[in-house]
């Protein structure tokens, strides 16, 4: 059965840790990201994550899988949680095991950025004041081009 | 029939999770799909270019053909983790 990365409920971190196995592991790192109560100086109270989940779980597995076969892992294992969030709830957690401290350390640092940064998830914030707005986040599009004014002017004679 | 699923703002936009257009022909690429779209819900226009396509677990390219029969989902930029 494939484990899932998107869950609806409070993440069960003991379980991800994988303890009673990979004794050739004597590293762990463990990241558990939380709901801070302000963004760029906005009181928060809540946040609200969603996800579009046929991509964003089969990303999470590649990301895993890069992570194990770039830093020599035992094991890597990423969770994120989806739905409404308090402050101080855990949002994601990941875990990366390895022989020695330094690569689970590495790996932890990488697999988190790269979930930030491809993975297709969202991020609502509540706000003391009653409003409330998407964080602005990083384009996944493939064939993106970020600066088009650089492109040749096709249209000229 | 053409159905758009929407996440993250565009959601917030369009006041809605899908849009469905029922266009007099059907669109060839991706690119045209997106066109149809900005005609029919404006408000979404200036977010499309930073958007993602993609159709189940598959990101699709502007120029790809639009798979037959099944949703595009459109993905603004992500703000996971």
């Amino acid at each position: 059965m494939t484990a899932e990365h998107l869950v609806d409920a409070p993440i069960a971190i003991d379980g991800l840790l994988a303890l009673d196995d990979h004794p050739g592991c004597g590293g762990l790192a463990l990241f558990a990201g939380t709901v801070r109560d302000q963004h760029e100086g906005r009181p928060v109270l809540r946040l609200r994550y969603t996800a579009y989940r046929p991509l964003a779980e089969r990303l999470i597995r590649e990301i895993e899988q890069h992570a194990r076969d770039r830093f020599g892992l035992g094991y890597c294992r990423v969770v994120h949680r989806l739905g409404m969030l308090e402050v101080g709830d855990v949002a994601i957690v990941c875990v990366a095991r390895a022989p020695h401290r330094a690569e689970a350390f590495a790996a932890c640092r990488y697999v988190v950025d790269e979930v930030k940064h491809r993975v297709p998830v969202w991020k609502e914030e509540f706000y003391a004041d009653g409003g409330s707005a998407y964080v602005s986040g990083c384009c996944i599009r493939p064939d993106h081009d970020p600066h088009p004014e650089t492109q040749p002017d096709r249209s000229a004679p | 029939m053409l159905t758009f699923e929407l996440f993250g703002e565009l959601s917030a936009l369009a006041k809605s999770e899908s849009v469905a257009l029922e266009p007099r022909s059907p669109p060839v690429s991706v690119r045209d799909a997106l066109e149809l779209l900005a005609e029919a819900q404006p408000a979404l226009g200036p977010w499309l270019d930073r958007c993602a396509v993609a159709c189940g677990d598959k990101l699709l390219l502007r120029g790809d053909a639009v798979p037959g029969g099944k949703s595009l989902a459109l993905l603004p930029p992500v703000t996971g983790g």
